[in-house]
């Protein structure tokens, strides 16, 4: 059986700044895009900002509404991706399988571990329950560290712990999540939060999680997912057990196999090793004005800064696109003005280039028309289409 | 929190492949530092920046380290005033 350790850092931006400024600690603290306070979001709220109810993603004015006394600190990518280095040599030293899931959130697999023999009934164990009072779910972790590793996944995760804390910060903390495999290490992962080791060791202690969560607390069922599962009569995964793999194939496709597993606790997916890439599947940048523009030269310039960026990023990995897509808010109001756009630059359209454009209204858009002629423009020359 | 430019002096130890500032002198002050919270690196150009997030007698400062001209700044305080 596998064993997979899924870190993810509690309120990563925010607990970094907390780190590097004393001051900050114990407060409620948003991170947010520099000057750009008023327009942008919250890219990261802490833990005391997230008792007021404030969220990562939450607009500025919104959030100061729920907690007043929020403290601004203009966000530094430097700084968190030096954190971000620092805790991944820290788990190369325990695995060579380590995949990055985001810039807060690594997957871990530790091979040769055999884990013991399964309990009859998983242990009920309230949700809360931070990781020292014992939170796992299932047969018994390996108590004795297996042949070439000298520590057990549970020692593993508290290794892990104490050296993020005494290399990265005292402040910095991760909740960790330990499995069979890795969505139900998320999962895992994802129950106790802050500071959090929980454990799901087999299928009968993921049904019994299972039964207990939102069908979109999982990683793999999103928003529009749940909405088309609800609409079948589906509330919860003991709801989705029921329904035959033929009747999920039919309503999603190859999805309804992973919908199946899922609700079964199964998943079959590896972790990546570090020196291996996953494959890029899209390239893309956003950017928030400070301002509401109706100015064609400003909304120009802005779509070729970004056309820039992700063409460079193209380059670098010798990629093209056959499909461009872009999101506008509010893209209704400036509508009139890009219908100028496309009646010059039209002709450049090149065939077989397919574009999908939504507002923030769902709306089409024409301001396709000239970026798919912009992105072109650069994207032209040998290279893997993906 | 005060982001300001300020070349200043500092005593720093090189030991080994790390450096660590140990006191600072600013505003006719020599402060101590007690705690370094973190360190991160950045680029300007081709020159390589340590950034030095530090704690000293209750206040923050940030210092950094430009390796091209070995030239110290403050880069920012915090402090009750």
């Amino acid at each position: 059986m596998r064993t997979i350790l899924h870190i993810d850092f509690n309120s990563y931006f925010a607990t970094v700044e907390q780190q590097a400024n004393p001051r900050l600690r114990g407060k409620p603290v948003g991170v947010t895009g520099g000057d750009r306070f008023k327009r942008t979001v919250l890219g990261a709220a802490s833990v005391e900002a997230k008792k007021f109810g404030v969220k990562t993603g939450m607009r500025i004015p919104e959030a100061l509404k729920l907690c007043p006394r929020l403290i601004l600190v203009k966000g530094d990518s430097y700084k968190y991706l030096e954190s971000t280095k620092r805790f991944l040599n820290i788990l190369k030293d325990y695995s060579p399988y380590v995949e990055v899931f985001s810039i807060d959130e690594v997957f871990l697999e530790l091979r040769n571990f055999s884990w013991g023999p399964v309990r009859s009934q998983p242990q009920k164990c309230p949700r809360s329950l931070p990781f020292a009072a014992g939170s796992f779910w299932g047969a018994p972790l390996p108590a004795t560290p297996a042949k070439n590793y000298p520590l057990s996944p549970l020692e593993t995760a508290l290794d892990i712990k104490r050296r993020i804390s005494e290399e990265v910060g005292e402040w910095v903390k991760c909740s960790i999540g330990i499995s069979y495999n890795r969505r139900m290490a998320k999962l895992a992962g994802s129950l106790y939060k802050p500071d959090g080791l929980v454990v799901i060791a087999d299928e009968e202690g993921a049904r019994f999680i299972l039964d207990r969560v939102e069908l979109d607390e999982i990683c793999g069922i999103g928003f529009a997912i749940k909405k088309r599962l609800n609409n079948m009569g589906v509330f919860s995964f003991k709801d989705l057990r029921k329904v035959p793999l033929e009747a999920l194939l039919a309503s999603f496709k190859s999805y309804g196999k992973v919908l199946f597993d899922l609700s079964r606790g199964i998943d079959e997916t590896s972790v990546l090793p570090f020196y291996e890439k996953e494959e890029v599947k899209s390239v893309g940048h956003r950017y928030t004005i400070d301002h509401d523009t109706k100015d064609l030269a400003e909304i120009k310039q802005v779509l070729l800064k970004l056309v820039e960026l992700i063409a460079k990023r193209l380059r670098t990995k010798k990629l093209v696109g056959k499909t461009v897509s872009i999101w506008v808010r509010n893209a209704s109001e400036v509508k009139s003005l890009l219908n100028l756009l496309h009646t010059s630059e039209v002709n450049l359209l090149t065939p077989g280039v397919s574009l999908v454009g939504v507002d923030s209204k769902g709306q089409g858009c024409r301001l396709l028309l000239l970026l798919q002629t912009l992105v072109w423009r650069y994207l032209m020359g040998p290279g893997k289409v993906f | 929190m005060l982001e300001l430019s300020e070349s200043i002096n500092v005593w720093a130890l090189f030991e080994k492949a790390s450096v660590r500032p140990f006191v600072f002198i600013w505003n006719n002050r020599k402060i101590k530092i007690e705690t370094i919270n973190f360190v991160h690196t950045t680029h300007e150009g081709s020159a390589l920046i340590y950034h030095f997030s530090v704690s000293a007698g209750g206040n923050f400062y940030k210092l950094g380290f430009d390796c091209s001209n070995l030239k110290w700044i403050l880069e920012a305080v915090e402090d009750d005033s």
